[in-house]
């Protein structure tokens, strides 16, 4: 495992840790940074809003 | 650039200036960041990291603005242009109720957003454990707040929030994301879920009456990174049919128009998405 790949996974532990149960949101957030251009949407579901 | 004190002065006279006419709710971070207004335009500089918040409550030239920072990854501001930083971070937010007043993001300045993520509720397990966390953290504030050394740390922002990232590691993990492996076939795959938007009738007649624009070469390119990211951070050194499966919904739900018949349907785009996902063959 690469030095920054340990970063990124250890990151996602402690996001993992402040924002409970969103495991795939900070999947997502780890993602963006990745590419170039890394612009993220995020909207509530309207069943979240209901 | 100015110190952030300056930034920071400058930040609140423009919200002052603008008041009454914008109520776009931005919060830059970090402190080094600011806003510079151009012939009536509102234009954001940052080091790295903007969260626009409720982005569709915002008048139609500020997320033009806003939105022509993202693509240029400049700003200009009387004659004078200002790169932004690397790398140049950008979250913003939807409310889907109350669109009474709001703008909603013309589709092609959507497509400029490379994941489009839906926020649900958290399950009844996890609920439980932020009661007890936010409980914990209250109890401890006010433990905190009777102990005069304590509270001092904490007023001098010595509190945790938790690891950082540098920029430097954030290019590393670019490099290493972009020589990861992805298959001819897993190449053509990507390709196909995209034509499957364009060109439905060659999937099915179903698929055809359910959408009326497909993606645009922004999703083909960002579907190919955001799977390399996921390899990567499963660790793996190669692309998977798995990681384009998981990534279409949030890397498409933007990018795909419906038909007047799929919405009074109540069929949505993440229907669509799967319908398309079922159809085109795994390799």
């Amino acid at each position: 495992m690469s030095n920054s790949l340990r970063i990124f996974h250890q990151l996602q532990a402690d996001l993992n840790q402040i924002i409970l149960g969103q495991e795939r949101l900070i999947e997502r957030l780890l993602i963006v940074l990745l590419p170039e251009y890394n612009y993220v949407f995020f909207s509530k579901t309207r069943r979240a809003l209901s | 650039m100015c110190s952030s004190q300056k930034q920071e002065e400058r930040f609140h006279s423009i919200f002052e200036k603008i008041e009454g006419e914008f109520t776009f709710n931005t919060m830059l971070l970090p402190l080094h960041s600011g806003f510079i207004d151009h012939e009536n335009k509102l234009l954001c500089y940052t080091d790295h990291f903007v969260l626009a918040d409720e982005i569709n409550r915002a008048p139609a030239k500020v997320q033009s603005a806003l939105l022509e920072a993202m693509q240029e990854r400049s700003v200009t501001n009387a004659g004078t242009r200002y790169e932004l930083d690397k790398p140049f971070f950008v979250l913003a937010t939807q409310n889907p109720i109350e669109q009474e007043g709001t703008y909603p993001l013309p589709e092609a300045q959507l497509d400029r957003f490379l994941l489009h993520v839906f926020i649900d509720y958290p399950s009844i397990e996890n609920e439980l454990k932020i009661l007890r966390l936010v409980r914990k953290e209250a109890l401890s504030e006010i433990q905190m707040s009777s102990d005069k050394s304590l509270k001092s740390a904490v007023d001098s922002g010595t509190k945790s929030v938790g690891r950082k990232i540098s920029s430097v590691h954030v290019f590393e993990a670019r490099n290493e994301v972009l020589n990861i492996y992805m298959a001819p076939e897993i190449e053509r795959y990507l390709v196909e879920i995209i034509a499957a938007t364009r060109i439905p009738e060659k999937y099915s007649d179903e698929l055809a009456r359910l959408i009326t624009w497909g993606a645009s070469p922004r999703g083909s390119l960002s579907l190919d990174r955001c799977a390399r990211a996921r390899a990567w951070l499963h660790e793996r050194d190669f692309v998977t049919p798995e990681d384009l499966q998981d990534l279409s919904g949030d890397v498409l739900r933007h990018r795909i128009i419906e038909s007047y018949e799929a919405e009074s349907d109540g069929i949505t785009t993440d229907d669509v998405i799967a319908k398309i996902l079922a159809q085109v063959a795994v390799p």
